[in-house]
């Protein structure tokens, strides 16, 4: 093609970079590049995958212990009778750092005893329900645990105070343990996407030594056949990403879609996503072209110092 | 042409135009041998190049001749900087190339126009494109040299076909292309292994005299070639290798008469 004037394309950083308005002088094997822009893409999309996952872990992750941990539980041995929990529950909302107190339904202590697999059928209507409070904290003030409990025994209650602590521990642990997992297979792939396009970067180099030696015959430095290489790759990144991310998109939708018809709690999928985690997604094309260029500049330079 | 010869004489440690003995010297060998790896030429222990010494003045016109395998090849690609010596020393503008750090090689390679001998042309660049590497590897902007490769499209023939790629050319179109890139930049060293060998006799002539024109105007020019009426003809110097050993430089009547 014929050099021109490019006008208001005219920039230099567009001409260095993506080698605006003139034929590349490395051009791709389109034997190679097909195949690493579905290898790149499918990475990329796993990639976004394992990054919507860890954002999904930490949101759920938060959900939970906040949930546990701007919360109470009041379990009231004696006395039991209806006057006195009411009282008690007036007791409760006076206390300082306290939002709210309820007395938890029958059906729903029923509920929780059938979670823990009190699979006992029309038994539990025969079983000693517990008298419970649900307490709520404002901000988290686990301090309130102890006024209550002192007001209530004041009150001549016996009870126990279940900060959840145990639990949220354990759920703090287990998602920590989840999102390193998730955050290994993130990096895991970033490296193996990494390594192709090094390793393509390099093989690219090696098909086209000819063409390398010509450019360094007429005086190309190392830094502008690298440049060359890396803007190759860069566009290849960014494509292959930009696939990646869109099929990424794709199945996340499909997938909160199923979780929201098939799950329901904690696990409903609308409830670990957000419309805005979209930026996960689209940043995820330009992370690619940028790790992919670093990645074939570094290859590239290394292989240019055992070419001519 | 000048008519400068060429000089065997050993003078390497002083340095190019600030010499006073040899104020003009472009490319000095001084005891140059190669080696390739794993080549036939290793396997029989010889030197593709043995212990040549040669004196290129600044400005001078030079042909390089020799029977094939002579090393003529081997010698103008220590020349263009495509190797380095395995022995000996080479200076060129002022600059040992054996010693010289790799990223000092580029700057010495864009005063050196080469023409090669299979041309070497990158067949998915048009004839356009294929002319303007030397600015393109430099940077430049395509409105800096797009007046320059038309013209000199035009002066070799080619200004209708700028667009076409090397493969739908002829041989001789080829060369042409490759002759036009490699003094589009305007070097101070032209090289050229083989140059009228695909062309026909009219536009060879055209061609070497191209090469006299960049000479008037002080490019030091080198051409390996096996037309020894060409070489009769020009009444340049000489330089004859045989078996990788610089045998004869000579005036040109003297090398031509040292064939019979």
């Amino acid at each position: 093609m014929k050099f021109g004037d490019f006008g208001f394309l005219n920039f230099e950083f567009f001409r260095r970079f993506f080698g605006a308005g003139e034929t590349p002088l490395l051009p791709a094997d389109s034997r190679q590049v097909r195949p690493l822009t579905i290898v790149v893409a499918i990475m990329c999309g796993l990639g976004c995958l394992a990054a919507l996952t860890v954002r999904s872990g930490f949101r759920a992750a938060d959900n939970w212990t906040n949930d546990l941990e701007s919360a109470l539980t009041v379990l009231v041995s004696s006395p039991r009778d209806e006057q006195s929990l009411t009282r008690a529950v007036v007791i409760s909302r006076s206390v300082e750092g306290i939002a709210s107190a309820n007395l938890m339904p029958r059906t729903k202590a029923k509920a929780l005893l059938r979670t823990y697999g009190a699979n006992i059928g029309a038994l539990i209507d025969e079983l000693p329900l517990p008298s419970l409070i649900e307490v709520g904290l404002v901000n988290k003030d686990k301090k309130a645990a102890g006024l209550l409990e002192a007001e209530l025994k004041k009150a001549g209650f016996n009870v126990e105070i279940d900060d959840h602590s145990r639990y949220s521990g354990e759920i703090l642990r287990t998602s920590m343990v989840l999102r390193g997992f998730a955050l290994l297979a993130l990096l895991a792939l970033i490296i193996a996407a990494v390594a192709s396009i090094g390793f393509a970067a390099r093989a690219a180099l090696e098909t086209r030594r000819d063409a390398v030696e010509i450019l360094h015959l007429v005086g190309a430095e190392d830094a502008f056949v690298a440049r060359e290489v890396q803007s190759r790759f860069m566009r290849l990144g960014l494509i292959a990403g930009s696939i990646g991310a869109f099929g990424a998109g794709l199945m996340t939708v499909l997938g909160s879609g199923l979780m929201f018809i098939g799950a329901s709690g904690m696990t409903k999928g609308a409830d670990l996503l957000k419309w805005y985690d979209i930026w996960i997604l689209l940043l995820a094309p330009i992370v690619t072209a940028v790790a992919s260029a670093i990645a074939a500049r570094i290859a590239a330079r290394s292989t240019l110092r055992e070419l001519v | 042409m000048n008519d400068k010869s060429a000089h065997t004489r050993s003078n390497f440690g002083k340095r190019g135009t600030d010499n006073a003995d040899f104020p003009k010297a472009l490319v000095q060998f001084e005891n140059v041998s190669l080696k390739y790896n794993n080549s036939i030429a290793e396997k029989n222990r010889n030197l593709a190049l043995d212990r040549v010494s040669l004196r290129l003045e600044r400005g001078g016109f030079y042909f390089l001749t020799g029977p094939s395998g002579a090393g003529k090849s081997t010698l103008l690609k220590l020349m263009y900087l495509a190797l380095r010596p395995s022995q000996g020393d080479i200076e060129m503008f002022g600059v040992n190339v054996g010693k010289a750090d790799r990223d000092e090689l580029p700057s010495l390679r864009r005063r050196i126009g080469v023409v090669f001998q299979d041309f070497r042309l990158l067949p998915h660049l048009s004839v356009f494109d294929n002319l303007a590497l030397p600015f393109r590897v430099r940077d430049k902007a395509p409105a800096d040299y797009i007046d320059d490769v038309e013209e000199l499209l035009n002066w070799v023939g080619l200004g209708k076909r700028m667009d076409a790629l090397p493969e739908t050319l002829s041989g001789g179109e080829q060369q042409r292309v490759a002759i036009a890139r490699a003094v589009v930049g305007k070097p101070d060293l032209l090289i050229a292994d083989e140059p009228t060998g695909n062309v026909d006799p009219q536009m060879g002539a055209r061609l070497i005299r191209l090469f006299v024109e960049l000479n008037k105007l002080g490019t030091t020019i080198v051409i390996a070639t096996h037309d020894h009426e060409m070489v009769a003809r020009s009444g340049a110097p000489v330089l004859r290798l045989e078996h990788g050993k610089l045998t004869q430089i000579s005036a040109p009547h003297r090398a031509a008469n040292s064939r019979h």
